[in-house]
């Protein structure tokens, strides 16, 4: 059983993958050649779809009593940084500034797979594992 | 062990949402949906589940 979990677990932490991952937001185009521009923007959404996917399932599982309100709000506070890292990216890219908005994306790319762990050993601190 | 398993639930369910997300866009794309409307549509979603996220009890 916990052979299985620890599998599932990988499996999916590879899946969200810090929002870089093999699961990509845009329909991945060959024929048509996507600009700087077009691919910071699809960074952010990447991120942006990352963070609402993982924020919507701490809520859920907070919802179901997996989480403290004092956990909850930590995570939540992170989620806020990120959503802000988002929002300087989107200004980034309305003034030109594609080196900005593409560190932006990355930067919450960072937060979400920090938070990953964070997660990753509250799990292992719970079942005792060293 | 119950709270432990619930976590790593998280971490799946993550997964799904996300599949979830791109399921959406890739519906509004072929529906002839821009860019920015997508980029909107995210971040909206972003701020929506942050809302219920402070809000929640």
């Amino acid at each position: 059983m916990k052979k299985l979990l620890i599998a599932v677990f990988l499996g999916t932490s590879l899946a969200i993958g810090g929002c870089g991952g093999s699961l990509m937001v845009h329909q991945p185009s060959e024929q048509v050649e996507r600009s700087p521009k077009q691919l910071a923007t699809e960074a952010l959404d990447q991120a942006s779809a990352s963070l609402a996917a993982i924020a919507r399932a701490l809520l859920n599982d907070y919802k179901a009593g997996a989480y403290t309100k004092q956990e909850k709000d930590k995570y939540t506070e992170e989620f806020v940084k990120a959503r802000e890292y988002i929002r300087k990216g989107r200004l980034a890219l309305e003034v030109g500034d594609i080196a900005s908005a593409e560190t932006q994306a990355k930067l919450t790319q960072n937060l979400i797979r920090i938070v990953q762990a964070e997660l990753t050993k509250l799990k292992a601190k719970e079942e005792g594992v060293q | 062990m119950g709270a432990a398993l619930l976590k790593i639930l998280t971490l799946v369910q993550a997964g799904f949402e996300l599949k979830a997300i791109v399921d959406t866009v890739r519906e509004k794309e072929a529906g002839g949906a821009t860019q920015k409307e997508i980029s909107d549509y995210l971040d909206s979603l972003v701020d929506r589940v942050l809302q219920e996220l402070r809000d929640a009890d």
